[in-house]
């Protein structure tokens, strides 16, 4: 599993070949105003080259547009490759961990398995398996209030319920969506 | 509440990376691994150097 730290190391990384990208691409799309104004610069600083003539000043453009935009689309392609390879990793990365932290109610309650031995976390696991029923069974009224009171206790059992109502509430949320998408597929447009 | 506060911006730099991956491919930047394209590391390396240069 991903441990924040390295989540932010790769959120680093990306930021800085992104920038990079954004970057190279701007400098690829200024080669005929770098090459332009390498010309002007070696007219300004050396007065022979100035007196080289018009045509022999067009050869120099057009020699430096290509050697220009030969390098920087080198630049950029590496670029390109270097976040492209590692945008897509990164981004599974950082859904799968925050999916994993909202789902965590250990995240919100930090203390629930201090001190807790190889029976007591059995003794977790059943309580969870008969909290289930019991929670699934809740009215919309009895939700809220066990809820909040979980959110005030946040020991083990406050844990498991949090655990169990988030389930139930995230189940219908689903539930509902499916049943939008599909009576919205049915009516005519 | 359960996700630390350093990844609430984790959505606008994807977004960022995707737009600039759009940039690069409509300006027909065709991607390049180095470590397949030996002669080209030293002509990038200077531009990288140059881009770094011109950030700083």
């Amino acid at each position: 599993m991903t441990t924040l730290q390295a989540l932010l190391d790769k959120l680093a990384t990306i930021t800085h070949l992104t920038t990079r990208l954004q970057a190279a691409v701007v400098r690829l799309l200024a080669v005929d105003s770098a090459a332009d104004a390498k010309v002007a610069r070696l007219r300004q600083d050396s007065e022979p080259y100035d007196l080289m003539g018009a045509e022999h000043h067009r050869k120099d453009i057009a020699h430096f547009r290509t050697e220009y935009r030969r390098a920087r689309a080198l630049a950029a392609g590496a670029a390109r490759y270097d976040l492209e390879s590692s945008a897509p990793k990164f981004e599974h990365a950082a859904r799968t961990f925050i999916a994993d932290r909202r789902r965590d109610p250990y995240v919100t309650c930090p203390d629930a398995r201090n001190h807790m031995r190889p029976g007591d976390m059995l003794n977790e696991a059943i309580y969870r398996e008969l909290r289930r029923p019991y929670v699934a069974g809740m009215t919309i009224d009895q939700l809220s209030p066990a809820y909040q009171h979980a959110l005030d206790t946040r020991d083990a059992a406050a844990a498991i319920d949090l655990q169990l109502i988030e389930e139930r509430v995230l189940r219908a949320v689903s539930q509902s969506w499916t049943k939008i998408c599909r009576r919205s597929r049915r009516c005519p447009r | 509440m359960r996700v630390p506060v350093e990844l609430h911006d984790v959505e606008t730099t994807i977004e960022a990376a995707r737009d600039a991956l759009t940039t690069a491919d409509r300006a027909a930047v065709r991607a390049i691994n180095l470590a397949h394209e030996t002669g080209a590391r030293e002509i990038v390396e200077r531009e990288l150097q140059a881009l770094e240069a011109a950030h700083a």
